[in-house]
Parts: structure tokens; C-alpha cells; sequence
């Protein structure tokens, strides 16, 4: 401990004050990331069900939505959020200005209408996945429609959605760097902030790697976790 | 084979030698838009305060008009080390912790900063308590704000422009920018005007003046910039380009 005081003590740029910083960074990101995967994923199972079905009023829209999320960089969906907004007629006078006027809310939105649309995408295909038979089992048993996706098929996608799940919580947060272009001090603004005052952007950006890589390492260790609890039953014994 | 290694070496020995004494085009980086010092005309060429001062002096010291290369603000220091360009001629206050890394000419001009703010929403720079405050990252203005308004929430921009554009939308309620710039870039603009008096004080975070920068070993390049400047404020070319740009006096 006496040590790390030391090599602070003696180094130009992660000074306390710099971490601080980057501590004040990590919860933004951390915010941000978890949020938008939460709200994303709840938003994400109604629209995967619609997009699975075979009533194109129902899957249409969604798989538009899908595509136009999927199919734009998620900077130009960031950017047309975030200036977007300021060009509504008199917006600036309602209480919804409060929400839009510092770049979280934009942000968040953005990275929500995202990652939801990837999630779509991968429940659907899982849903979609479903062995015929257990279907079919379950329509002998006299199932409706309600109590067949809630007992059946939604319980095995979700297990067979949590690999390419995973990937989309890593892809998120790698994809939140993105919001320090719109003035939010997350990681990696923190280390655009570090990095401009020292002129140093070697230490700065390398610092702020680190951190994004234990990030995605805890990620990986809860969906390890979670895939050997839930996906036991598939593993080669 | 020695030979060759040895001859190769030599004619790299000869090519460096030429090049520190006199320079065929001196590569100036340059941060653009920043108006009225340096920003892209209708036709898309490079003009201003400093691109024509500039290219005054590349011709006193090489003979030739400058090679500009455009650079965002924050990398400007990192370009000059990485040798992507051997000047930097952008408005860039001297300061201490500037002078550790790089090696800067006598001043040639200084601006005071002010406070930009839409009309009407009453702000004020000494009751800043929660208000948000646009400076650009890095700059001497972020610095003071950082320093003196500590109440405010200091929200920091990588190019003037976005700055402007939330200035504009609603999102800030001032910003913090160069006096001329500021005038300049909300030139016919009557919603946003100038708030309180133009700031220079203290000269801690202010500076002596702008000077162009250089890598520290480049002190005859530095020399050379330095006397071709005193020239030209001397010679009264300084003074036709500043007076073709500006209202107020900046020369140092």
C-alpha cells in the first residue's frame, strides 16, 4: 500500500486527483452500459415474440425497426439523438427539456433503441429455434398460446440465447466509448480530459484499456457462471 | 557491402544536415476552423489571421508559402512530437506547462477571452452555481473555468463548432472562448451576445501572448520564426493582415 502511495506520489499524470477522474468515468460508463442492456432486454422480448410470429402485421414493423437499428452506425444513431432533439419546435420551454438537455438521456436512448434491436434479433432466433416436437408436446397437453411460451418456449431460448447474448453486453460496452463525443465524461472521455491536460495519450488511453478489458473479463466470468448453471444439460459430459 | 552501408550512411548524414539548416517548406499544423484566424474559404482554401501571417513568415525562412496541415486541438501537441508537421501556428498560448514540452517564439499576438450567452437567460459569470459552461478541451479557457467557476458544470468540447451548435440549441447556458472567435463564429447571430468584460487577468493561466511551437530541438527553426516575425511587425505587413481581420488591436 505504502508502495502504490509512492509510485503515485511520483507520477505526473495518475495522480489521485486523475484517478478520481477516472473513478468519476467508470460509474458513468458502468450507468450507462447497465441501463441500456436492462431496459433494452425488456424491451427486446415483446419484440423478438412479434417479430417470431407468423402474423406480418406483427413481425413487419419489428423487423423494420431491426433493420434500420442494425443496419446505421450506432454513432450516426448517437449524433442524430442527440442534435436531433434541440430541433424540435419549443422544446427547450417543457419539462422534457430537462431530460434532453445534458447528453446522458440522448445517449442513453440511443444505445437502448441499439442494443435493443440486437437483442430482437438474437431471441428471435432462439424462439424461433425451438424443437417442433416440444411445441407440438405441448399443444397435446391443451396449452394455450400464453402458457406455451411462457412454460416452453421462452425458458429454452433464453438458454440458448445467453452465448450470443454475452456477446452483445461486450459489444455494449465497447460500443459506449462513443458517448464521450457527445461532452459525457465517461471512461474514455475521462481519458480524452487526462490525455489533452498531460498532452500524454500513450499512459491515458492504455490506463483506460485496462479497465474496459477487466470489464469484459467480469462479464465473461457471469455469463461463465450463468452458462454452466443453465446450459449444463448440453455440455459433453 | 561495408561500403555501401557506409556511403548510404553518409549521403542520410548529408540529407539531415541540409535539412536542419534551410528548409524548402516548413509543415505547420493548424487547428481549422477557428475563425478569424483560420478557417476555410468559399472556395475551400485555407485563410485568416494566421494562415496569412503565417505563410508571410514560411516565405522569410524558406522561401516558400507554408504546408498546412489540419489537426483537431486535443492531438496538437502529440502531432508535433510524432513530427507530422515542424510548427504549430494556431493561436497557442504560452504557457508553463506547455513550455515542458514543447519550445515556443516570442509572442505574436494576444486575445482576451469573454463569456458568450443567449440573450435573456441572465447569466452571470460570478453566480455560476449549476450552470453549464462550454469550453473547449485542453484550452487556456477550460483552465479558468476549471478554476474560478467552480459551481458551474464545466462541459468540455473537442472543436469550437459543437460548442456553438448546443450554445445555440439550448444546451449551454454560456461559453467560455476567445474574445475575436467568439465575435467572429456568432457574427450576425443576434441571440447569443457578450457577457461581462473581456478576461486576460491572471496571466498564470492567460499567458504571455501566442507564439508558435516547436519541437525543443529545433531551436535554429525557432530563431528564424522569432526574427522573421520582429520583421514583419516592424516592416507594417503584421499590421495590414491584422487590421484586415480585426476591429482591436492584438499585437504583441
Amino acid at each position: 500500500m505504502d508502495a502504490l502511495i509512492a509510485l503515485l506520489e511520483s507520477n505526473d499524470i495518475f495522480t489521485p486527483n486523475t484517478l478520481m477522474q477516472y473513478w468519476g468515468g467508470l460509474v458513468t460508463t458502468v450507468q450507462l452500459v447497465f441501463l441500456s442492456l436492462i431496459i433494452g432486454l425488456v424491451i427486446a422480448v415483446p419484440l423478438a415474440i412479434m417479430r417470431a410470429s407468423d402474423n406480418p402485421w406483427l413481425s413487419r414493423p419489428v423487423w423494420v425497426y431491426t433493420y434500420v437499428f442494425r443496419g446505421t452506425p450506432l454513432l450516426v444513431q448517437l449524433y442524430m439523438i442527440y442534435y436531433g432533439v434541440t430541433l424540435i419546435d419549443g422544446i427547450q420551454d417543457t419539462f422534457w427539456w430537462e431530460i434532453f438537455r445534458g447528453a446522458f438521456y440522448p445517449a442513453l436512448i440511443a444505445f437502448v433503441l441499439n442494443t435493443a434491436a440486437y437483442t430482437t434479433e438474437i431471441f428471435r432466433g432462439a424462439i424461433e429455434a425451438t424443437p417442433r416436437g416440444e411445441i407440438e408436446a405441448a399443444k397435446a397437453y391443451g396449452m394455450s398460446w400464453a402458457r406455451r411460451m411462457r412454460r416452453i418456449v421462452l425458458p429454452s431460448a433464453f438458454r440458448r440465447a445467453i452465448p450470443a447474448y454475452s456477446n452483445e453486453v461486450i459489444f455494449m460496452l465497447h460500443a459506449s466509448a462513443i458517448a464521450s463525443v457527445v461532452t459525457i465524461i465517461d471512461l474514455l472521455g475521462a481519458a480524452r480530459n487526462i490525455y489533452a491536460q498531460y498532452y500524454a495519450p500513450f499512459p491515458a488511453f492504455i490506463f483506460v484499456a485496462c479497465i474496459y478489458l477487466i470489464l469484459t473479463f467480469g462479464i465473461l466470468g457471469v455469463f461463465k457462471q450463468l452458462e454452466k448453471r443453465l446450459l449444463g444439460h448440453l455440455r459433453p459430459r | 557491402m561495408k561500403k555501401t552501408l557506409i556511403a548510404v550512411a553518409g549521403m542520410l548524414a548529408m540529407t539531415s544536415a541540409v535539412s536542419a539548416e534551410s528548409w524548402d517548406t516548413i509543415r505547420v499544423g493548424v487547428d481549422a476552423p477557428y475563425p478569424p484566424f483560420e478557417y476555410r474559404a468559399p472556395d475551400g482554401e485555407l485563410t485568416g489571421f494566421e494562415i496569412e501571417l503565417g505563410n508571410e513568415v514560411c516565405q522569410i525562412v524558406s522561401g516558400n508559402d507554408c504546408e498546412w496541415v489540419v489537426q483537431a486541438w486535443d492531438g496538437i501537441i502529440p502531432g508535433l512530437l510524432a513530427r507530422k508537421y515542424d510548427m504549430i501556428f494556431s493561436s497557442m498560448s504560452i504557457n508553463e506547462e506547455r513550455q515542458k514540452r514543447v519550445l515556443f517564439s516570442d509572442p505574436y499576438y494576444t486575445t482576451p477571452s469573454a463569456f458568450f450567452a443567449p440573450d435573456g437567460n441572465g447569466f452571470n459569470p460570478d453566480s455560476s452555481d449549476g450552470k453549464r459552461v462550454g469550453v473547449q478541451r485542453a484550452t487556456i479557457q477550460d483552465t479558468y473555468v476549471t478554476e474560478f467557476l467552480t459551481d458551474a458544470e464545466v462541459v468540455r468540447y473537442t472543436t469550437a463548432d459543437d460548442m456553438i451548435v448546443d450554445l445555440q440549441g439550448g444546451r449551454l447556458d454560456a461559453m467560455f472562448i476567445d474574445a475575436p472567435v467568439g465575435i467572429e463564429m456568432l457574427d450576425g447571430n443576434d441571440e447569443v451576445s457578450q457577457v461581462g468584460d473581456f478576461i486576460k487577468e491572471p496571466t498564470r493561466i492567460f499567458g504571455e501572448g501566442v507564439g508558435a511551437a516547436f519541437r525543443k530541438r529545433d531551436t535554429a527553426l525557432e530563431e528564424q520564426v522569432s526574427a522573421a516575425l520582429e520583421q514583419l511587425k516592424n516592416d507594417g505587413t503584421y499590421d495590414t493582415i491584422m487590421q484586415k481581420y480585426f476591429d482591436i488591436d492584438i499585437k504583441l
